[in-house]
């Protein structure tokens, strides 16, 4: 290779690094190009289309009553004592896990461990003065309870947690 | 379950940024560690570095190249990566990451390509079927391996590697950038976050290419290259001094000022992270190695190579693992007080196995080196014979 006669530049190699470079680029920015999608940017970085893309999706939880139909005996006890307020899905997985066109798909798989209470009612001092909170393992010492992963339905029904005191 | 102290707010618990973003600072600091330990090389003509300045170069490629997946495992939806490349929201600083890290793989993959080049063709010239083919697509067809032609590709590695100082601080001090400018979190937001995380990055660098050095070393039966451990020590040793003067200053203007802030890093960290910070990243992780580091290279005279090198090698494990350390308290440490400065969540220990758990993080700190296996197959990462042909072509 290194005997040829004529006075070379010796740097092809390096133009055809710039040409596939400059290829790459093209290529980079025809993609970005083909891929930016249809309504973007029209209102600032935001896809317009998708607020109707949203629309179309299947909700995964239920209304708030969606339970009741089937569940009129769970309902009427968790309505009428100490979480009236709060809605099945929070305890429970979305509605759409476990029911189909009105009929039961799946089993509704249940929490029964000490994470769920605790999630809300474990002490922590940023929660509002008045809300029902306990220092797991203080109540558990003043109540006379053995701790152990399911151990707050051991006295308590989750449903009804201080009328169905066990 | 994880326990509150003190006044926190129920979404104080948990820990967003988890065992993976610990990891992604610490690989992209490798990446830009060996990429300027390279530099030193090809830029300014440390020649006593040339055995490690090709390896040093294909290390980096190598952790780059799996930097992104601790982020993808972290975000889930990797196929929703390439929406931050094609419509990036200028507003979110995390939008410059997909550019920033594109461009460096261009340029570190440039690098590579005219450092081995030769290699390459040698190499297709060797190879028969469709490998040959191959490397002759590499090798662009023109098989132009002259004396002239290699010292274009000396001056083109030069430029890139000066271009590639800029940008590996870029692609790290970006990483401390996006702590540094969270002004929520009192332990994070510094704007010497970006240069401590950049001179760290350099610390484990460097460490990380002490220890393969010698490790491969000894696998291949060839004598360690003095000259070249000695000078990275000292490299090392520098960048840890400074490393080190600046982590501790960070601390210590917040202990002087005793600004509200220091009412929760002073307990964070003589509580939660007194093991991580101060027995890991401060003693075992920063003294030692700076000791250490010190006799290496201020009495090298007087001691034996085995020795030497041994304490070497120890500091630059030691570091490796001070850098990590370093991220861990950072970035878990500013996720471990309550945003009300007045509580605390007591403790974090990753699962093993979990989405982000540490089996994950182990496999992902495999990989790298398992690149580097397969890329010691292809090219000549090592050898001293091309390493020093390499130095006299370039002298
Ligand atoms: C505070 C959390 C919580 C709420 C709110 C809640 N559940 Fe439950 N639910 C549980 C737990 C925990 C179990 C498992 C109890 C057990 O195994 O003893 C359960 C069990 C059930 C069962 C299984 C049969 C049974 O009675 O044990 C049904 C059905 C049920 N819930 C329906 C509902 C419906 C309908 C609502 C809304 C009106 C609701 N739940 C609200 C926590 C809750
Ligand atoms: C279309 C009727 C229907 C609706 C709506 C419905 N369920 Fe059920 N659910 C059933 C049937 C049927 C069973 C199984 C028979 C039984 O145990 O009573 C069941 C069982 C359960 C069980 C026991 C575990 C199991 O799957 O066997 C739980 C818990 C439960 N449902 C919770 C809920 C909650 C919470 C909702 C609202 C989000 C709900 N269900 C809505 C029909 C329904
Ligand atoms: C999604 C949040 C949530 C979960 C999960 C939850 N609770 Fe509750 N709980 C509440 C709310 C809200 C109240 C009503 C507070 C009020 O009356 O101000 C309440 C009330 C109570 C009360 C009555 C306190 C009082 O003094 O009136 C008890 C006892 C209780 N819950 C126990 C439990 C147990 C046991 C569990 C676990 C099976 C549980 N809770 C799970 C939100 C929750
Ligand atoms: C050994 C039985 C027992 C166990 C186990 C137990 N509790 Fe209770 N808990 C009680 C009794 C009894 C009361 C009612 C105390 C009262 O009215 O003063 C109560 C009250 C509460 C209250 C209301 C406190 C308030 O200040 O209004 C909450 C919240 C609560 N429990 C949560 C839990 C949680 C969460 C667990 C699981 C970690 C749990 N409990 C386990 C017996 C128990």
């Amino acid at each position: 290779m290194g005997e040829t006669v004529k006075k070379e530049r010796h740097t092809k190699h390096v133009y055809r690094v710039l040409i596939i470079l400059g290829l790459m680029t093209i290529v980079v920015f025809a993609v970005r190009y083909v891929l930016i999608p249809e309504g973007w940017g029209e209102y600032g970085n935001f896809r317009t289309g998708a607020v109707a893309d949203m629309l179309e999706i299947e909700p995964v939880h239920g209304r708030w009553d969606g339970c009741k139909k089937c569940h009129p005996d769970q309902w009427e006890a968790v309505r009428t004592a100490d979480h009236a307020t709060l809605s099945c899905e929070s305890c429970h997985e979305p509605l759409s896990f476990h029911v189909e066109n009105g009929r039961r798909k799946t089993p509704m798989p249940t929490d029964r461990s000490y994470k769920l209470c605790a999630r809300c009612h474990r002490r922590i001092q940023g929660r509002p003065e008045g809300f029902p909170q306990v220092k797991i393992d203080d109540h558990l010492e003043e109540m006379g309870g053995e701790f152990g992963p399911e151990v707050c339905l051991d006295c308590h029904a989750s449903h009804a947690p201080l009328e169905g005191l066990r | 379950m994880p326990d509150m102290t003190g006044y926190a707010f129920p979404n104080d618990i948990h820990i967003g940024w988890t065992l993976m973003v610990v990891l992604y600072p610490y690989l992209t600091g490798l990446v830009a560690g060996a990429f300027i330990c390279s530099s030193l090389y090809h830029v300014f003509g440390r020649k006593e570095l040339a055995p490690i300045a090709r390896i040093s170069l294909v290390v980096s490629a190598c952790f780059l190249a799996v930097a992104p997946l601790p982020l993808l495992i972290h975000l889930g939806h990797p196929e929703r990566a390439f929406n931050v490349l094609i419509t990036p929201n200028f507003e979110s600083a995390m939008a410059g990451f997909g550019i920033v890290f594109g461009l460096y793989l261009v340029l570190v993959m440039l690098e590579i390509y005219f450092v081995f080049r030769k290699d390459i063709i040698l190499r297709a010239r060797r190879s028969r079927g469709p490998l040959r083919w191959i490397l002759a697509a590499v090798a662009l067809f023109t098989y132009d391996i002259s004396e002239e032609a290699l010292a274009v590709d000396e001056k083109i590695v030069r430029v890139l590697a000066g271009v590639g100082i800029p940008a590996a601080c870029l692609l790290h001090g970006y990483v401390g950038f996006i702590f540094g400018a969270l002004k929520s979190n009192p332990w994070w937001s510094t704007p010497l976050m970006p240069i401590i995380f950049l001179f760290s990055a350099v610390v484990s660098g460097i460490a990380l290419l002490i220890v393969l050095y010698q490790i491969a070393m000894r696998f291949r039966g060839t004598p360690i290259d003095q000259n070249c451990l000695r000078s990275m020590a000292g490299w090392l040793w520098l960048f840890l001094i400074v490393t080190f003067s600046l982590e501790m200053l960070e601390v210590i203007t917040l202990a002087y000022e005793r600004s509200e802030e220091w009412e929760v890093i002073g307990y964070l960290l003589s509580h939660q992270l007194s093991f991580s910070f101060i027995s890991v990243q401060v003693v075992a992780g920063s003294l030692i190695p700076l000791i250490l580091l010190m006799v290496v290279v201020l009495m090298s005279g007087h001691m034996k190579a085995p020795l030497l090198n041994m304490l070497t090698f120890v500091a630059s494990g030691l570091l490796l693992m001070q850098v990590f350390s370093m991220r861990w308290n950072v970035v878990i440490g500013g996720q471990m007080f309550s945003k009300s400065l007045r509580g605390f969540r007591l403790d974090y220990v990753p699962e093993f196995f979990e989405k982000e758990g540490t089996a994950v993080a182990i496999v992902i700190c495999i990989v790298p080196f398992l690149l580097l296996l397969v890329a010691d197959r292809l090219l000549p990462l090592w050898s001293q014979a091309d390493a020093k042909a390499h130095q006299d072509e370039s002298s």
